[in-house]
Formats: structure tokens, C-alpha cells, sequence
């Protein structure tokens, strides 16, 4: 918000389209976050998001993507993708003084899609800042219910990095 | 005369409309811009500001640690922290800070905020600034060598040794004054260091071994140090369980 105020006056065709991407997302958040959508929707929900945070931190974010021929008209819970970019850029990338790297990879293989985000290990976090285990929690259950036992989410954690990998079936 | 103000904001879009915001304002002068709190201090040291918009959240340093060690200071400008975030308010106050604003900042508030700001003397603000019971422990001490402070992370220090009125901070590249009590560092970071003398405190991260020399008396060994540390008798107990509970 505060970006977009800036926005406003130095930027106004870029604060125009930070105010259609935050509508974006809202209406994304408002949405019965059991319904599955269109895995290109999430894809772009996420860019979106990206695209906003973009602004904000200017060349402090660097997103890496790498999508492997997954199938774009899968379904996936709304909201599945785009809160581990936010986890990834808020417990990852803003606590470093210089560029911060995102990584995110899908692919397929079998009946399966893989999802994964990976970001720097800050050795500093901020204080006084809860992890994000209830959001992860929330996607998890939100996965189990659209896919049963067949969709996992899982986390691992070395040296320098942090890393979510989420797995589902192609369900079209 | 104008009142001069420092911004300290890590977003760049941040910086540049509470710079705007204040070109609007005739009687502050913005006097520069810092992107942490490392900037914060070596500008506050050179333009002595008057007052600072300080945003907590920043990498590196966060603006509540900033805040402290501006406190410090000779010439201490007043800390009005600026941030997105609520949870921080209660922090925030514990920090002393002359305000508190949320992002994005209102005109209306910026101006009441640095209108209480300006009309408070040094003296003011330095009572308001150090609170001698800070809750949180700082990541890194501050030494001022010349004219520059100097910031060593916390991690980095083997030990602190009181002289006749300084203490020295022995650490990874060297050694530094500061102008502190030891007595106070030692219960700020409790978690991290050991008292083993009336004189000194040694990080726990490298204590190597404790041995007794010839005549009775405890030393400590510490990593990557050629000579070891007296401890004294009082201390031997405490040290002794550390070194064991370490191996």
C-alpha cells in the first residue's frame, strides 16, 4: 500500500497496475479457498503477487522460474502457490541486505505434479516474527481434502536454504 | 532555522514519498537517506540530524537496534519509527521512541509526530532513549574508532574485558573500546556469554578447555587466542559445568 501512495504520484501508470494486481489477489483471498482451480490461475495469481512485491523491492528480488511441462488445466486449491512465494520473500528475501534469489521449479511426472519454493536461509531473521508454520499447516489440510493421502507437502532445510515442495495428482 | 530529518527506510519507494511528503513541510530539511541501520549510525555520526524516520523492519540491523545505539550517542537526534506492521507498536514503545507511525504515513500524522519531535531538547530525547532494562539483546556492538562507529555482530566477539573505565571487545579481527558496563552486557547476553571473572565475560562458542596452572590458579582457553584467561575461584564451578555440558 504505502508503495502504491508512492506510486501514485511518481509512477501512475505503474501504481494503476499495482492497484489491478492487489485486486487480483483479493479476490483470490475472498474466494472459497476449497475450490480448486485451473493450475494456470494459480500461476498467474502468483506472478501477480510477484509482480507487486517486485515493486516494492526493486532489484532485492530475484524470482527464478522453471516450469517443465506441467499441464496448465490441472486443479489445485486456490491460494496454494502464491502464500509460499510470500513466505519465501518475507522470512527469506527481505531479511537480506543484497540480492535475495527465489526459486520455483514444476514439473510432472506420472499422474504427479511436483510444485517447489526455494529461498536463502537468512542468517539473520528478524525478531520477534512467528514462522510461517501456520500457513503451510493451511495448505496442507487444504491439499489432503481436495486430493486425500495422494498430495503431500514437505519441507527441507540445509546449510543456506529453505525449500517447500508440494506434490498432487493431475486431477482435470 | 529548519529542523533536520534523516529518512531510514530499506524500500526505495518508501524513501522517496516520505521524502515527498516532507518537501511539502517548510520547516524540516531532509539531510539524507539510509537504507539501514548501518547507513543510520555513519549518517547520524557526519549530519548529526535532529530527527530520524526510522523504519523497523530492515535487514541486517532492525530499527528497534538502531535506535539503541543511537541512544548512545553524544548528540542523539530523535527516533520516530515508521512501519507496516502493528505487531511492532509495544515493541516499538518499550524502545522509547519519541513516536510511532504506521505506513502509509498520513500527512497529518507525519506533521503532529515531528512537531513533538522538534520541540523536545537533547536531554529529553536522551532520557526518553535509554532505558537500562532493554528486553531484547542487541546483535551487535557498537565502537566508535575516530571519528567512525564501528559495528561488531555479536557472534563475532570471544570476550569482553573491563579495564580501569572501558572494556575491551576482543573479536574475530581484532579489538575495540566501548563505553559500557560490564555488568550489563553480562545479563543482555546471558545466553551467549560466561562471566569467568570479576573483569570478564567470554562467549561460550570458544571456550576450548579450562585447566589449573602450577600455582592453584584456573585459566580458560579460547579458540583461535595465544594466551588463555584467568578465571577466578568464585567463577571455577560455573565455567567448569559449561566446559563439560560444551564437550
Amino acid at each position: 500500500m504505502n508503495t502504491i501512495a508512492e506510486l501514485t504520484r511518481t509512477n501512475p501508470k505503474a501504481a494503476e497496475t499495482a492497484v489491478e494486481n492487489l485486486s487480483d489477489l483479493f479476490r483470490a483471498s475472498l474466494a472459497d479457498s476449497q475450490k480448486l482451480i485451473p493450475l494456470a490461475q494459480e500461476l498467474e495469481v502468483t506472478r501477480v503477487y510477484q509482480d507487486m512485491e517486485q515493486q516494492r523491492l526493486g532489484e532485492r528480488l530475484v524470482v527464478k522460474w522453471q516450469l517443465d511441462d506441467i499441464p496448465l488445466q490441472a486443479r489445485i486449491p486456490s491460494l496454494t502457490l502464491q502464500p509460499l512465494l510470500e513466505n519465501a520473500i518475507y522470512h527469506g528475501v527481505e531479511p537480506l541486505p543484497d540480492i535475495g534469489v527465489v526459486e520455483i521449479e514444476g514439473r510432472r511426472k506420472g499422474d504427479m505434479i511436483y510444485l517447489s519454493v526455494r529461498n536463502p536461509l537468512p542468517i539473520r531473521k528478524f525478531k520477534s516474527e512467528a514462522g510461517n508454520q501456520i500457513a503451510l499447516e493451511n495448505i496442507r489440510e487444504r491439499l489432503e481434502l481436495a486430493f486425500g493421502t495422494s498430495a503431500s507437502l514437505s519441507r527441507a532445510i540445509d546449510q543456506t536454504h529453505y525449500q517447500i515442495s508440494i506434490a498432487f495428482p493431475v486431477k482435470e | 532555522m529548519t529542523t533536520r530529518v534523516l529518512i531510514a527506510d530499506d524500500e526505495a519507494p518508501a524513501r522517496s514519498r516520505m521524502r515527498r511528503l516532507l518537501d511539502e513541510l517548510p520547516e524540516y530539511e531532509v539531510i539524507g537517506e539510509a537504507a539501514n541501520g548501518t547507513q543510520v549510525l555513519e549518517t547520524s555520526l557526519s549530519e548529526t540530524p535532529d530527527i530520524i524516520l526510522l523504519d523497523i523492519r530492515m535487514p541486517d540491523m532492525d530499527g528497534i537496534e538502531t535506535a539503541r545505539h543511537l541512544a548512545a550517542l553524544d548528540e542523539s537526534p530523535a527516533v520516530i519509527f515508521t512501519t507496516a506492521f502493528d505487531s511492532y507498536a509495544i515493541e516499538a514503545f518499550d524502545a522509547h521512541a519519541i513516536g510511532y507511525l504506521l505506513k502509509p504515513v498520513r500527512r497529518e500524522k507525519l506533521e503532529r509526530a515531528l512537531e513533538f519531535a522538534s520541540r523536545l531538547a537533547r536531554p529529553q530525547i536522551q532520557a526518553l532513549a535509554s532505558d537500562p532494562q532493554q528486553p531484547v539483546a542487541r546483535n551487535n556492538i557498537c565502537a566508535r574508532r575516530g571519528a567512525d562507529l564501528h559495528l561488531i555482530p555479536i557472534e563475532d566477539v570471544i570476550y569482553f574485558q573491563a579495564d580501569q573505565k572501558y572494556i575491551t571487545v576482543r573479536h574475530v579481527h581484532g579489538e575495540d573500546l566501548i563505553d559500557e558496563a560490564l555488568k550489563e552486557l553480562a545479563s543482555e547476553f546471558a545466553d551467549r556469554f560466561i562471566r569467568i571473572h570479576r573483569s570478564a565475560l567470554v562467549a561460550l562458542a570458544w571456550v576450548e578447555r579450562m585447566e589449573k596452572t602450577a600455582d592453584g590458579q584456573y585459566e580458560v582457553w579460547l579458540r583461535d587466542c595465544l594466551e588463555p584467561l584467568p578465571v577466578s575461584r568464585r567463577h571455577v564451578t560455573a565455567v567448569k559445568a559449561c566446559v563439560k555440558k560444551r564437550s
